[in-house]
């Protein structure tokens, strides 16, 4: 079920004004939008670590910076755009210093290892799947694919122009669709 | 031509999305109906993305619990505002300052103050500029020249109509600034700085100052190509004059 055009928290129950109003609606709209942040980082860094501290650090943004949300907005892109900005602005370049560039997905440490032995295959399932794509295509394609932006909203989102996304959708479609044809030996 | 190849993978991206042009989803209706190539290439495209959609679904499962979030504030308290806006503005100052006198050329830095200059243009900037082919050519020659980058032959490329050049600078360098209108009126410019380095791969695109942009170096020089927010069209120009302006540092 697409969620990023539906998304709007605080719009309903919330009305007071002011900063106080915001930071409520902040903290009361994360815990649902959590989960999707964080697959949105999984997309942008492409690593289980690098996901797990952009998300959080967004959180922790996101409460600091609560004061320049409209509550009645979608808490959701208000997040995604701010959590694009911290990885392209501060978090990308560590990441890329500490690993000495991006490794492959064999290489890197996706596992938790609290969580059950089932999450862990799902979670080294889902890194193998996503990182087909490089990372702008693969941010566009969820966005579009799953959740289920129009393209104007991805180029919000992504502060791109709109044949940006059109072009990168359909990279990213053209990829996936050979690599399901090498998969399934269809391919002609 | 088979009805199949008549249609671009972009074409059928933006159908299987619901975001193609009235025309193009008409005659790929009327298409599909005939040609089973073409359904089979669309099917194709569509079926590729559901193993993708199914991991990021599945990718919910796997996130990690919230983290705790940090106490709120009480905003009735008596706010230190003052001070932290105080030392906001002294931090402000201090970046100005420092981007101020270390941008070069190669720092995004001049794309950034391009676009924002560009964006005070409107149509009537640029619609009453007379167009005299001697004078033209003749500013073109001079700012080849200042620039070190050959301007002298431009490129035609489809839509755009060449209004002008302007010897503009930045950080102490020569800058050009060519300008276009769109035959919707769309002013648009292409601008030209020495940046060092080398060629890129791939044109960069990015919104900056409420602007579609398009970036790109070659042989050491930094070319931008900037029009109004969706201005159809604009990066296939980028690819033109990409194309068309390849080594040609004088």
């Amino acid at each position: 079920m697409p969620l990023c055009c539906d998304n709007t928290v605080g719009g309903g129950t919330i009305r007071r004004l002011g900063k106080k109003n915001s930071d409520l609606a902040v903290r009361e709209g994360l815990p649902a939008c959590f989960p999707r942040l964080w697959r949105f980082c999984l997309s942008l860094t492409g690593r289980r670590d690098a996901a797990d501290d952009l998300a959080q650090m967004t959180c922790a943004r996101a409460i600091e910076k609560a004061q320049h949300f409209q509550p009645g907005t979608h808490l959701d892109r208000w997040l995604f755009v701010m959590a694009r900005r911290f990885w392209l602005n501060e978090v990308r370049r560590d990441t890329i210093r500490g690993t000495e560039g991006f490794v492959s997905t064999e290489d890197v440490e996706i596992s938790d290892n609290s969580a059950p032995v089932e999450t862990n295959i799902f979670a080294r399932q889902v890194l193998d799947e996503m990182n087909r794509l490089p990372e702008a295509q693969r941010v566009t394609a969820l966005l579009v694919f799953v959740e289920g932006c129009k393209y104007a909203e991805v180029a919000e989102i992504l502060e791109i122009p709109v044949g940006t996304v059109m072009s990168r959708v359909s990279a990213a479609r053209v990829t996936l669709a050979k690599r399901m044809a090498q998969a399934t030996g269809t391919e002609t | 031509m088979t009805q199949s190849d008549a249609f671009s993978d972009q074409d059928l991206s933006a159908y299987l999305d619901g975001e193609a042009p009235e025309a193009t989803v008409r005659s790929l209706d009327a298409a599909l109906g005939r040609d089973a190539g073409l359904r089979e290439r669309l099917e194709e495209l569509r079926a590729g993305q559901g193993a993708f959609v199914a991991a990021m679904e599945t990718a919910l499962i796997s996130a990690p619990p919230m983290p705790d979030l940090p106490p709120a504030v009480d905003h009735a308290r008596p706010a230190l505002w003052p001070v932290a806006l105080a030392g906001a503005v002294a931090g402000a100052v201090l970046m100005f300052g420092v981007t101020w006198t270390n941008s070069t050329p190669s720092d995004p830095g001049w794309r950034a103050v391009v676009a924002n200059y560009q964006s005070l243009y409107v149509t009537e900037t640029l619609s009453k500029v007379a167009a005299d082919p001697a004078a033209q050519q003749a500013d073109l020659v001079r700012i080849s020249a200042a620039l070190g980058f050959d301007l002298t032959e431009l490129p035609e490329v489809a839509g755009l109509s060449y209004k002008r050049v302007q010897q503009l600078g930045f950080n102490g360098k020569p800058l050009a600034q060519l300008t276009f209108l769109a035959a919707d009126g769309g002013p648009i410019a292409l601008c030209i700085i020495e940046t060092g380095g080398g060629t890129s791969t791939e044109i960069r695109s990015e919104v900056l100052s409420g602007l579609d942009t398009y970036s790109w170096t070659d042989s050491g020089f930094g070319i931008l190509l900037v029009g109004p927010r969706g201005q159809d069209g604009l990066e296939n120009a980028a690819e033109a004059f990409r194309a068309a302006l390849k080594n040609r540092p004088v």
